[in-house]
């Protein structure tokens, strides 16, 4: 291994990376925790001052937090799920093809390698109800009558979510994909010899060792997608119940400039989220049997 | 261990470079003395109108030198940077243009310097600008240019089936049935979730004689509580009887105004930028074009929401007494006249609307001079964003059909009462 001065050599390389991590990473989380206990407000400077968990009274109280809340799970769950679904279906499909496989790949990846409010203005065009394509090609279908607002009252959440699935979906895709390439052939060699059918060798084989793959997807996009903000803020800013937590943490903090309220809120969104890691890493060790012989 | 030579001679390089960098960073900021620099920040100009009457100051002052800042487009954006200057109290803005929503707001945080005794002749401006410069009776800033909510509509069309210029709701949704084309909408205005939706919700509000204020809703709630929910209720009725389209809850400026001109509505509220276009080339509608002001309920008052641009003085201007005679000259008859008729932007002085020049350049400023002596403000407060979207939320989700009216106008007047209090 390492003598000791190449490890005090190492250390003192390390330094500036850690110390540059610990500034930007650790300080900004601590000085929100801090801050989150005071009335601080940008504009009322003769207001500001420590008022200890009042914020945090304020937000249990506050209904506004808990429709957000109620409407990001809701996009997390659906639009998760729809991701996993169709992300392992995408990766079984690569996984079979042989010719072509680099042009398909390119194809699958694009949607996660656009800018996401690139993606989100396109979609925004896209369902726009008097000029969008999805009306037009409807209409010139004859499948329906008068214009569809997808981004209007009752459709928005919808359509959130297909937009965010669009875009994420391959990143799933690539993780279950690595996950596909890992299973051994004789697994599916003896299987078949047991005369397993397609859907059995499905459940038995593929399933039970591509859950480590799904555990460290699931996670991502879960984290990811309950602190979503660029879809939804270009698509419909929030309207028709479709606001999210993020949202509302940016309103909070920067349209009224009340830096302790807002700051709360974002503690409690960081915990959220950490507890629902801790969670689903729980619910994914516990799931994870050993693969049946 | 041996250093490499080629270690030490890449340090000292990067030494010796990085301190070049720092005194020629820093020896650019010295100043001539004899000058005194004035910033102005403001929008984006893209006529060039103000960008030649700041020459034209600096030529005329030669102690002082004016220089334009451009802040973005956006008015959110531009109202989140100047939170940033002010609360970091910069001192390299002296003067900053300002949204008629921003006065309160600015005013209390103490961002923004009243202007002194006599400054302006109160009565030479229109009354709505005047109203959104003021905050708690203290004038804090000048009116520049104005804005207000306007009802445009097809002359043709109207003329065709007979009918007078609709000055009441009646009026308006009984023109719409007879002159709506196949397959288009009747009335547009703009309806989406955003601060938009406060000038058009108010004056659909201040048309039935109801109001916001914090007074009315102080001495009044039950009544202010019902006027809101009733508002709420007709404009839903406008979408449910098929008068404005169910897709109008997801409009903004400009997609209402390109359902007009592109002739597909007989009406629309907008704001007076949309002349240009409707009478502009390449418009489907040009030469058919009317404006007037916005219908009222029977037995009441037409009223347009102000917007606009006010200029104020920093409070941490270092050249307050400079910065004042610029104010001075950039809100005077003059310059607001060179603006009216290279830039359109509506001028903020009663006699310029008078004036022959602007006049000829633009005719149709007679028909909105008549507007904007019917304008009021948005509530002004110094949390107008939170009042802001309060309103909105509520006042979206009832028309959605997410909650109920009186749900709604119970949330808008208690939650405005909170805020008018704090």
């Amino acid at each position: 291994m390492h003598e000791p001065r190449q490890k005090r050599l190492i250390m003192w390389l390390l330094a500036p990376s850690l110390v540059f991590v610990a500034v930007m990473g650790a300080f900004p989380v601590l000085s929100q925790f801090v801050l989150s206990f005071t009335e601080f407000n940008m504009k009322f400077a003769d207001e500001r001052g420590f008022v200890g968990l009042s914020n945090y009274m304020r937000l249990a109280g506050d209904s506004i937090f808990r429709q957000d809340l109620w409407q990001t799970f809701l996009f997390t769950v659906v639009s998760v799920g729809l991701e996993l679904v169709l992300g392992l279906a995408v990766a079984m499909l690569l996984n079979r093809v042989r010719r072509g496989r680099t042009a398909l790949n390119t194809a699958i990846i694009l949607p996660w390698a656009l800018p996401t409010v690139v993606a989100a203005t396109m979609w925004s065009l896209i369902f726009n109800d008097r000029v969008g394509l999805v009306n037009s090609i409807l209409g010139q279908l004859g499948a329906i009558q008068s214009p569809i607002v997808w981004l209007g009252p009752g459709l928005a959440m919808i359509t959130c979510i297909l937009a965010d699935v669009w875009k994420t979906t391959p990143f799933v895709a690539i993780i279950l994909l690595a996950g596909l390439k890992s299973v051994p052939d004789q697994y599916y060699e003896a299987a078949e010899l047991d005369g397993a059918g397609r859907w059995q060798v499905f459940r038995y084989v593929t399933l039970p060792l591509l859950k480590p793959f799904i555990a460290v997807a699931l996670l991502f996009r879960t984290m990811d997608a309950f602190r979503v903000f660029d879809v939804i803020w270009v698509l419909t800013g929030g309207a028709s119940r479709t606001e999210t937590l993020s949202i509302y943490i940016y309103k909070v903090l920067f349209r009224y400039s009340d830096m302790g309220y807002g700051s709360a809120m974002t503690v409690a969104l960081f915990a959220i989220v950490f507890l629902l890691s801790l969670v689903l890493i729980r619910f994914m060790r516990i799931s994870q049997e050993p693969v049946s012989e | 261990m041996k250093r490499p030579r080629t270690a030490t001679g890449l340090g000292t390089a990067l030494m010796l470079g990085s301190l070049t960098l720092a005194l020629v960073t820093t020896s650019g900021c010295s100043q001539d003395d004899s000058i005194t620099r004035i910033v102005f920040a403001a929008g984006q100009d893209p006529s060039g109108a103000t960008a030649t009457l700041i020459e034209e100051y600096n030529a005329s002052h030669p102690g002082v030198e004016v220089s334009f800042q451009v802040m973005p487009a956006n008015t959110d954006t531009q109202h989140d940077a100047y939170v940033t200057y002010l609360s970091a109290r910069e001192t390299s803005i002296d003067i900053y243009s300002m949204d008629v929503i921003w006065t309160a707001e600015f005013a209390r945080a103490g961002w923004i310097v009243p202007l002194p005794e006599g400054f302006i002749d109160p009565d030479a401006f229109l009354p709505g600008p005047m109203e959104s410069v003021t905050w708690r009776g203290t004038r804090y800033a000048v009116p520049w240019f104005t804005d207000a909510g306007l009802l445009y509509y097809r002359t043709d069309l109207l003329a065709e089936a007979g009918l007078a210029v609709p000055e009441t709701w009646d009026e308006l949704t009984a023109a719409c049935e007879a002159v709506t084309p196949e397959g288009g909408a009747g009335f547009v205005w703009q309806g989406a979730r955003y601060e938009g939706l406060i000038c058009n919700f108010l004056e659909f509000l201040w048309g039935r004689g109801g109001s916001l204020d914090a007074e009315h809703l102080a001495s009044s709630p039950e009544a202010a509580t019902a006027e809101i929910r009733e508002t709420i209720v007709f404009i839903r009725s406008l979408i449910e009887t098929d008068v404005s389209p169910a897709s109008v809850l997801t409009y903004k400026e400009e997609d209402s105004r390109r359902i007009f001109t592109e002739g597909q509505a007989p009406f629309l509220r907008n704001w007076p930028y949309v002349w240009s276009f409707a009478e502009g080339e390449g418009s489907k509608i040009e030469g058919f074009t009317g404006i007037a002001p916005l219908p009222h309920a029977e037995g009441e008052t037409s009223y347009s929401t102000i917007g606009g641009w006010n200029i104020a003085l920093s409070a941490y201007s270092e050249h307050p007494d400079e910065a004042l005679e610029f104010i001075e000259f950039i809100t005077g008859e003059r310059a607001l006249k060179q603006r009216a008729i290279e830039g359109g932007y509506l001028p903020t002085r009663i006699a310029t609307y008078a004036d022959d020049d602007v006049l000829a350049a633009n005719p149709h400023y007679a028909n909105f001079f008549e507007v904007f002596r019917h304008t009021k403000s948005r509530p002004r407060s110094p949390h107008y964003p939170q009042l802001s979207d309060v309103v909105q939320d509520n006042v979206h989700r009832a028309l959605s059909g997410e909650i109920d009216p009186e749900t709604a106008a119970r949330a808008i007047v208690t939650d405005l009462t909170e805020l008018y209090a704090r």
